[in-house]
């Protein structure tokens, strides 16, 4: 195995230029397993106690510093992208189509060669075909197979890709996969005649057999229908719990403000920003109220303190309201009284404002004649597919 | 690795229907002997005035056939063009890339199930045409008649005949079967190469027929001299019939297979080095 030679420069320098500020990541800064006040500190603004080579290899299962890819016709497909996530975490990698996260993760598997920066997972540093590989499970972009062999026979060629003999397999293992990908008797049908969703199932399935720490899955809902996405979210929450880390990309908000704890937001190559998902969405609230009587709660919500402002939904079924101090139940409790029947309050989310915010500022800043080519981008395209389906969103 | 390779092959129809093609011309071959009236060779590239007299002459004549050597340059072209490139249009080659096994020996393992198809499937063509010629005609001393080198090309004189025993051919027609599978070397490695570039199976194995036949088309081509044209990887394609000549002459089969080593040395080294940092986006 790779061990690091060298350190990124801001591990000891953390004034490095390149260093993301603690207000940009929103992360924990890098956890050196002392105790809280010595975070706190350095939260104020004081280097972190210096960090020790097993620091950087034990604390992150993906770390990132100014990875840049120039493909050879110029475009500029990832720019100086930093990123950090700890272990345990399940971090979702956020960005419309065509922002870089595919580039970004094949960089991380070593399928893609930087032009700049740096990488390392697990403790070593990402090259290809490095043998921290075996601990990480993968499903990028989506599921290849074999087409003229069985499902089974495929993940058993997968398996023994890397010398390794199928009865070895912990039967365990094996059958949690196979119970996910809940193919029964169709797992030994050739995979030419399998559905993309089944494909995609089996593929999460793969990515599970050899019990990785790390779970790197590139659009995992790619094809399936809003009852597998569903059991995928479950299965990416179950195997968090199970303290793996995962590194999701999508470009489906809900997938990622439902699952992930932490994300980062990508555009055009550059990292926008990174956090906690709450950190993300930030400190203003939002709910929608399921009402009866539009023109009542206008009325009350016109004379409530504490309400920043509010908007009628266009097919009259409810009111979605900003508020700055005063808690939902207040405000269903006030609606009550006024003899107004509350269907249903429910937390608005947030997390698309944020992000279409975030990807639209770069988007306007780019077309003032940054270097950074412009890329097909359109807000409906972040919202679509399946994924809307199940969000209460009032547009 | 090696293991998955070849299991991968040894469950698909195409490996067989490859194989099976190289069997057409033995059995064409041994059914005409069979039923012909007067069979003669004469005008073949292996000339066999009398091929009744031995069931050894089967193969000979069958694998010196031009339609042949046409066959096997489309099945080398598939097995080595498929090889890499079939892998990245199903989506396979990066999770095979992102196992802990080096890119360097995944080609290398590659490449050497793709050779060994190639020589499997001369192997059978020759095997088959054995076991139809043997089964018929016999296991007996095989005239020829006597061969001459002028100017680069092979003279039959078919006045004077030369006998070899039933033991002496089969040795020579196994020298035979790996020159013939030697000789694919240069388009096996050409195809290989192609294979690590493209997303296209199919590119690749065209490609590799294209550079066969052009390779071909050159060389017959007189204008060009002598001296560049026996740098052609298929100049000396036929030249195992010298294997048969008395004295024994080995001077060309010897070239024929040295011939491939540069394009097999520079065509590895430009899929290894171009696969080694490619730039996996399929």
């Amino acid at each position: 195995m790779s061990e690091i030679t060298e350190l990124p420069p801001w591990v000891t320098n953390p004034q490095h230029p390149y260093d993301f500020p603690e207000s940009q990541t929103g992360l924990r800064e890098i956890s050196t397993g002392e105790d809280h006040e010595n975070r706190e500190r350095h939260d104020i603004g004081e280097p972190p106690a210096l960090l020790t080579h097993a620091t950087v290899t034990g604390e992150f299962a993906v770390l990132a510093e100014g990875l840049t890819k120039q493909y050879k016709d110029g475009k500029l497909a990832v720019n100086n992208l930093s990123l950090k996530v700890e272990r345990g975490q399940i971090f979702g990698l956020l960005g419309p189509n065509g922002a870089g996260k595919t580039t970004t993760i094949r960089m991380l598997l070593g399928l893609i060669r930087p032009t700049g920066g740096k990488a390392f997972m697990l403790g070593s540093e990402i090259r290809p075909s490095a043998p921290v590989l075996s601990k990480v499970g993968i499903l990028v972009d989506s599921a290849g197979y074999v087409p003229f062999l069985s499902g089974r026979e495929n993940l058993r060629l997968w398996w023994e890709s890397a010398g390794r003999k199928w009865s070895d397999i912990d039967k365990g293992v094996l059958d949690y996969a196979l119970e996910f990908a809940g193919l029964g008797g169709q797992l030994d049908r050739k995979v030419k005649a399998y559905s993309q969703g089944m494909k995609q199932r089996l593929g999460l399935a793969q990515a599970l057999l050899n019990e990785p720490e790390l779970l790197i899955l590139d659009e995992p809902t790619n094809g399936l229908d809003p009852k597998q996405m569903r059991a995928v979210r479950d299965l990416i929450e179950e195997v968090g719990n199970r303290g793996t880390t995962v590194l999701l990309s999508s470009h489906i908000l809900s997938e990622i403000e439902q699952v992930c704890s932490h994300a980062a937001v990508i555009n055009q190559g550059r990292l926008i920003k990174s956090g906690t998902v709450a950190e993300l969405i930030g400190n203003t609230s939002s709910s929608f109220f399921e009402v009866d009587d539009i023109a009542t709660s206008q009325m009350l919500l016109d004379r409530l303190p504490g309400i920043k402002s509010y908007r009628v939904a266009p097919d009259h079924s409810g009111i979605e309201v900003e508020t700055d101090g005063v808690s939902r139940g207040e405000i269903v409790k006030e609606l009550v009284l006024s003899g107004v029947i509350v269907e249903t309050a429910a937390p608005r989310n947030k997390l698309e404002d944020a992000y279409l915010g975030l990807v639209d500022n770069l988007s306007g800043e780019s077309a003032k004649g940054e270097s950074v080519e412009a890329l097909p981008y359109s807000a409906d395209s972040i919202v679509d597919g399946q994924a809307g389906l199940d969000r209460q969103v009032v547009r | 690795m090696l293991r998955t390779e070849v299991r991968k092959q040894s469950f698909r129809l195409r490996t067989y229907v490859s194989l099976a093609s190289m069997c057409l011309m033995p059995m064409i071959i041994w059914l005409w002997i069979l039923f012909s009236k007067h069979p003669d060779f004469q005008g073949s590239p292996f000339p066999a005035p009398h091929p009744r007299q031995s069931g050894l002459v089967v193969p000979l004549v069958a694998m010196a056939n031009p339609t042949n050597y046409f066959v096997l340059v489309i099945v080398t072209a598939i097995f080595a063009g498929t090889s890499v490139s079939e892998e990245a249009a199903w989506g396979t080659l990066r999770y095979l890339l992102t196992r802990p096994v080096g890119r360097v020996r995944l080609l290398t393992v590659k490449l050497a199930v793709a050779a060994f198809l190639t020589l499997l499937a001369v192997a059978i063509a020759v095997v088959l045409g054995l076991v139809l010629g043997i089964a018929t005609h016999g296991l007996h001393a095989v005239t020829v008649p006597q061969f001459g080198l002028t100017h680069g090309k092979l003279t039959v004189n078919m006045a004077q005949g030369v006998s070899f025993s039933a033991g002496a051919t089969l040795m020579k027609i196994v020298d035979m079967t790996l020159f013939i599978g030697a000789s694919m070397a240069a388009i096996l490695a050409f195809s290989f190469w192609i294979s690590t570039m493209v997303d296209a199976p199919f590119g690749a194995v065209a490609a590799g027929f294209g550079f066969g036949l052009a390779s071909t088309i050159l060389d017959a081509v007189s204008v060009i001299p002598l001296g560049i044209r026996q740098l052609f990887p298929t100049h000396y394609w036929e030249m195992w019939i010298e294997l048969f000549a008395s004295p024994l002459r080995t001077t060309e089969v010897l070239q024929g297979v040295l011939v491939q080593i540069p394009y097999v040395l520079v065509f590895g080294f430009l899929a290894l080095r171009g696969f080694r940092t490619k730039d996996l986006t399929s």
